[in-house]
C-alpha cells in the first residue's frame, strides 16, 4: 500500500521544474556574460525545453527505479547520452566540497524554503516507506513530476514556526563499488532501498542524539581515503550541532545535540566513486563539473523544541498579549517562591535546623497562575528545658493545594498554620507533663516493643497507646479546627461571591509534631513524633539510629513512612482535608502515626510536586527502601539532571537560610511531565551555631 | 509518568480519495506542527493513528508525541468501521497502561474518529468491544453528507459533522482536535483526573455538534 501512496504522492508541487530550470540559468547567464556563454545557454535552454516537452507528453512513473533515477545504464555502467547533453550551471555549495549540489536540489539555488512549505510539499511518508517519489528531481526525471492539482492549498496556516534555515539538512557521501574489477553503479538501488528503509527518529533540541545510517552492503564501500570524498554533512546540520563520522563496517554515526528545532526533511546525496574522480579530473583541468551522477533521497526529519524552552513563566499580575491587564491573584495573593530556614538548639547535643522551600510549579507558570503549596512551621524546642518542663514540642507541615481549586492556596495557607497553632496550645507543658512525663516507664516500654518491631506495634499495643496518650484526641481537634477555619474563610467569601464553595479551597495537609524526651533510654533520650497525612505527597523519618536502645535492628538505618497517600488507582484523585467526611474521630485516628526515634539523618515533608516525578505509585511512596533511594541518589546525591543544585544543605557551616536558597535551586530540577508546585521541608540534625548566640 | 494516549482513527475508503485524503494528510500535518508547539502535549500526549478502508490497519502504534511524524495516507476500498472500533480497542487494550500498586495508570485514551461514509461491515460485535472499554473522550465525525450518523451515535455522544469534506472544513477539524487534545493534556495535569465528555474545547464554525 505505501508504495502506491509514493507513487501517488504529489510532492514536487510548487517546484516547477521549469521554473527551477529557468532561474538557475537565468542565474548563471547574468554571471557568465559572455558571448559564447549566451549562446550556450540558448542552446541549454532550448534542450531544456525540448526535454521538459517530451517528458511531458509521455507522462508516466516508470517504477524501475534504475530507469527514473539514475542516469547510469546499469547494465553498461555507461553515462546516458542524452542526459549528459544537458549539462547544468553548477551552484557552488562550500559546505559539501567534494560533491555537487546543482540546480536539481530541492532548495531552489540555495533560496530559502520554508520550512511550512517544505513539509507541505515534501509530506512525509510513513516509517519504512519506499520514498523515492519524495526525492528531488533529477533533470531526467522530469516525467514523474505530477500536477498539482489534487493536493488542497492549507486554509490557514496555525504554525508559527522558526524562520527558514538557508538549506535544508543535508549528508553527503561517496561510495565505491566493484564487481570482477570494474567499478558498477547499479549498487545505488541498493543505497536508495537503504535509505528508504532507515526510520529516522526525531532529535529533540539540546538532547544527545545519534543515529547510525547502516549502508552494510555487499560489495560497497564507503570512500574514505580522500577528505573531499568522506562523508559530510553540510553547514545546516553543523551549525546545528551535528557531526557525522564514518564507523567501520560502512556506517556513518550522525550525531550531536541540536540546538535549533526543525521540521522538514533531510537529504542524502550520494555519489559514485567513479563520478567522484570523473569530477576531480574535470575540475582540475579546469572544466565545469558533469552533475549527472549525483543521486538524491530525502527522508522526514524533525527536531522538536525542548519541553523545557516552550514553558512560559508569565506573573500572576500584569497584562495579557492583547493588552489587557490580568490579576489571577484575585483576592489571595502567594509568592512565587518561597524559601526559609532555621536552626534550634536547645541542648548542646540535640541541635536541629529546618530547610524549606516552595516554588511555583511550570504549569503555573505556564499560564501566570499562584502557586497552590504552603509550608509552616513553629518551634517551641529553643524553649525547653532540660528536665522537660516546658511543652518543647516542635510543628513542622505542608500542604498541597489543588490545582483545579480556585483559592486552593488560601486553603493550603489556613491549614499548615491553623493545625500547627492548635496543635502547639493543645499540647501544653501540663499535657505533656501528665501525659509523657509522668508515665515515662510505661513510654519506654511502648517504645521498646516500637523498637523490637521495627516500627510496627500491635494492634492492641497501638490502640492502647493512643487512648492513653489522647493523641488522637488532640490531632482530632487540631484537623477540625483546620476544617473551620477553611469553612468560616469560605463562608466569608461566599458573602461577596455567591459561588464560592469550601472544595474551591480544596488541600492537602501533611504535619508532624516532634518532642526530644530526655528521660527516654535511662536518661540517654530520644524523640517521639507524631504526624497526620491527608492526601498524596509524602512523609518520612530517615532513622540514625546506630545502636537502638532495647531494640535488636537488623538495618543500622530506618526509613518511617508516616502516612499512607491517597490516589484512586485509575482515577488519580486525591483525598483533601476540605472533605466533610474526613473531620471524624476514627478517620483522624486512621490517619495518626507515631514514630520512636533515637536519632534521625532527616525527616522530610513533600507535597506531590517532589514524589510524582521521583515514586512511580501511590504504593512505591510507602515503600521505604524507595525513600532512602530518594535521598541518598535524588536529594542527597546532588540533583536531578542540575549537577550542583545542594550540596550546601549538608554543610554543617552554612547558615540555614542560605542553605534553603540552594533547596529553591534543586527544587527547579527538571522532570518530564512532572509540573506541579513543589515543595520540601527537611529536619535534620545540626552542629551549626549562629554568630551571635 | 502518566501518559494521555490519543487515537485518531481515519477513514481512508474510495470515498474518500482525491481531496478529501489530502486534506487529511494536511490536517496531520497540521495537528502535528500545531501540538508540537504545546509544552503538555509534548510531555504527555502519544499518538496512533489506525486507518479503515476494507482492510483495517494501525499505521503508526502508539508513539510519544515527539517521536511522531505524520503518515502517508492512500484511499481505496471499503468502510470497515466495525473492524476500525474493534481495532482501537484492541489496540487500546495492550497498549494502554491500567494503573497497578507499582505503577500509575495512563490517563484514559482521547478517541477520533472520521468518516465520510456508511459502514460496509457489520458494526455490532466492534461496537460492543468499544464501548465496553474505559475512554476517556471520544470524538466521532461525519465528514460530509454522505457519511452515517445514526451509527456514530451509537459510539459516542460527542458526535459532530462537516457539511463538505473540503479542505477547509477537515483542516478546521483537525485544529479543533488538536486543541481538544492540548486541552486534555492541560486538564489531566491540573486536576490530576481523567478527562471527561464535558472538557471538549468549543467547535469552530465549520464543525456543526449533531443532535441526537
Amino acid at each position: 500500500m505505501n508504495e502506491q501512496q509514493s507513487a501517488e504522492q504529489t510532492v514536487e508541487t510548487g517546484y516547477s521544474p521549469l521554473h527551477q530550470l529557468l532561474t538557475g540559468i537565468s542565474d548563471w547567464i547574468i554571471s557568465h556574460q559572455t558571448a559564447l556563454q549566451i549562446a550556450c545557454a540558448v542552446f541549454i535552454l532550448s534542450a531544456v525545453f525540448t526535454l521538459l516537452y517530451i517528458f511531458h507528453k509521455f507522462r508516466r512513473r516508470v517504477n524501475d527505479m534504475e530507469d527514473t533515477r539514475t542516469n547510469i545504464d546499469p547494465h553498461t555502467g555507461k553515462t546516458r547520452p542524452a542526459v549528459k547533453s544537458v549539462e547544468m550551471p553548477k551552484v557552488s555549495n562550500p559546505d559539501l566540497d567534494g560533491f555537487d549540489t546543482g540546480t536539481d536540489t530541492p532548495f531552489k539555488n540555495n533560496e530559502v524554503v520554508p520550512e511550512e512549505e517544505a513539509a507541505k510539499i515534501d509530506s512525509p511518508v510513513p516509517l519504512g516507506t519506499d520514498n523515492t517519489a519524495a526525492a528531488p528531481s533529477q533533470p531526467d526525471d522530469c516525467g514523474s513530476v505530477k500536477e498539482s492539482s489534487s493536493v488542497p492549498e492549507p486554509v490557514e496556516t496555525v504554525v508559527n514556526e522558526p524562520p527558514p534555515k538557508p538549506t535544508p539538512p543535508i549528508i553527503a557521501f561517496t561510495f565505491q563499488t566493484e564487481r570482477d574489477g570494474k567499478p558498477v553503479s547499479f549498487i545505488t538501488n541498493e543505497i536508495k532501498k537503504r535509505i528508504a528503509d532507515f526510520q529516522i527518529p526525531n532529535a529533540t533540541v539540546d538532547t544527545d542524539y545519534e543515529f547510525i545510517f547502516d549502508f552494510s552492503i555487499d560489495e560497497l564501500k564507503i570512500v574514505s581515503e580522500q577528505p573531499e570524498a568522506q562523508p559530510k554533512i553540510n553547514s545546516t546540520l553543523t551549525d546545528n550541532g551535528f557531526s557525522v563520522e564514518l564507523l567501520e563496517g560502512n556506517r556513518i554515526r550522525f550525531y550531536g545535540k541540536p540546538k535549533m528545532d526543525y521540521n522538514g526533511k533531510i537529504y542524502f546525496l550520494h555519489q559514485t566513486a567513479e563520478a567522484f574522480q570523473e569530477k576531480q579530473s574535470k575540475r582540475a583541468e579546469g572544466q565545469s563539473e558533469p552533475l549527472y551522477n549525483n543521486f538524491q533521497d530525502s527522508k522526514p526529519f524533525i527536531i522538536n523544541a525542548h519541553p523545557k524552552s516552550l514553558w512560559k513563566d508569565l506573573p500572576c499580575v500584569g497584562t495579557d498579549e492583547n493588552g489587557n491587564p490580568y490579576d489571577n491573584y484575585g483576592d489571595y495573593e502567594n509568592a512565587d517562591s518561597v524559601s526559609s530556614g532555621e536552626v534550634v538548639s536547645y541542648t548542646s547535643a540535640k541541635s536541629f535546623e529546618v530547610i524549606a522551600a516552595s516554588i511555583r510549579g511550570r504549569s503555573h507558570a505556564h499560564v501566570g497562575k499562584p502557586r497552590d503549596d504552603a509550608y509552616y512551621y513553629e518551634f517551641d524546642g529553643r524553649q525547653q528545658t532540660a528536665d522537660g518542663s516546658n511543652a518543647g514540642w516542635n510543628f513542622i507541615t505542608v500542604a498541597d493545594g489543588a490545582g483545579s481549586a480556585k483559592h486552593s492556596r488560601k486553603g493550603s495557607e489556613i491549614a499548615t498554620r491553623t493545625i500547627v497553632q492548635t496543635l502547639r496550645s493543645a499540647l501544653t507543658a501540663e499535657f505533656t507533663k501528665v501525659i509523657f512525663t509522668d508515665r515515662m516507664e510505661q513510654i519506654q516500654r511502648w517504645k521498646n516493643e516500637f523498637a523490637d518491631a521495627d516500627g510496627k506495634l500491635a494492634p492492641e499495643t497501638e490502640k492502647e497507646f493512643v487512648e492513653k496518650s489522647q493523641l488522637d484526641k488532640v490531632l482530632y481537634i487540631a484537623v477540625r479546627e483546620a476544617f473551620v477555619k477553611i469553612h468560616n474563610e469560605a463562608e466569608e467569601y461566599k458573602k461577596k461571591h455567591p459561588d464560592t464553595k469550601i472544595n474551591d479551597y480544596n488541600t492537602t495537609l501533611l504535619a508532624a509534631a516532634f518532642r526530644w524526651f530526655p528521660e527516654l533510654n535511662d536518661g540517654k533520650g530520644g524523640w517521639f513524633i507524631v504526624s497526620y497525612w491527608v492526601g498524596d505527597g509524602g512523609a518520612t523519618i530517615l532513622d540514625d539510629t546506630a545502636d537502638a536502645v532495647g531494640g535488636s535492628r537488623k538495618t543500622p538505618r530506618k526509613v518511617f513512612v508516616l502516612g499512607e497517600p491517597d490516589g484512586g488507582e485509575f482515577a488519580g484523585q486525591t483525598r483533601f482535608l476540605t472533605m466533610k467526611e474526613e473531620i471524624t474521630e476514627e478517620k483522624v485516628r486512621k490517619r495518626l502515626r507515631f514514630t520512636f526515634c533515637d536519632s534521625f539523618e532527616a525527616m522530610l515533608l513533600v507535597t506531590d510536586g517532589i514524589t510524582d516525578p521521583f515514586f512511580p505509585s501511590e504504593a512505591a511512596v510507602v515503600d521505604e527502601p524507595r525513600w532512602l533511594e530518594f535521598y541518598e541518589k535524588k536529594f542527597k546525591g546532588g540533583c536531578y539532571e542540575e549537577p550542583d543544585g545542594c550540596k550546601e544543605i549538608f554543610d554543617d557551616t552554612i547558615d540555614p537560610q542560605k542553605k534553603s536558597e540552594a533547596l529553591l535551586k534543586w527544587l527547579k530540577f527538571w522532570s518530564k511531565g512532572n509540573h506541579d508546585d513543589r515543595t520540601v521541608l527537611i529536619v535534620r540534625p545540626t552542629t551549626f551555631v549562629k554568630p551571635n548566640n | 509518568m502518566r501518559r494521555l494516549p490519543v487515537y485518531l482513527v481515519l477513514d481512508v475508503s474510495g470515498s474518500m480519495s482525491g481531496e478529501p485524503i489530502e486534506a487529511v494528510k494536511n490536517g496531520m500535518q497540521l495537528l502535528h506542527s500545531s501540538l508540537r508547539k504545546d509544552p503538555y502535549a509534548l510531555e504527555s500526549a502519544y499518538i496512533s493513528v489506525i486507518t479503515f478502508a476494507s482492510e483495517v490497519q494501525q499505521i503508526i502504534p502508539l508513539t510519544e508525541l515527539s517521536q511522531f511524524q505524520p503518515p502517508n495516507l492512500s484511499a481505496g476500498g471499503g468502510t470497515s468501521l466495525g473492524g476500525a472500533l474493534q481495532k482501537v480497542t484492541d489496540c487500546a487494550s495492550s497498549e494502554v497502561k491500567k494503573g497497578t500498586r507499582e505503577e500509575k495508570g495512563d490517563w484514559k485514551p482521547l478517541v477520533f474518529f472520521m468518516t465520510d461514509g456508511s459502514p460496509t461491515d457489520n458494526v455490532e460485535s466492534g461496537l460492543q468491544a468499544f464501548l465496553n472499554y474505559r475512554w476517556g473522550i471520544v470524538v466521532a465525525c461525519a465528514a460530509g453528507s454522505g457519511a452515517d450518523t445514526s451509527v456514530l451515535q451509537r459510539i459516542t455522544e460527542n458526535v459532530v459533522t462537516l457539511d463538505t469534506a473540503d479542505s477547509t472544513t477537515i483542516a478546521a477539524f483537525f485544529k479543533w482536535v488538536s486543541s481538544s487534545i492540548s486541552t486534555s493534556s492541560k486538564k489531566v495535569e491540573e486536576t490530576g483526573s481523567d478527562a471527561g465528555g464535558s472538557e471538549l474545547p468549543p467547535p469552530p464554525p465549520e464543525i456543526n455538534l449533531a443532535k441526537p
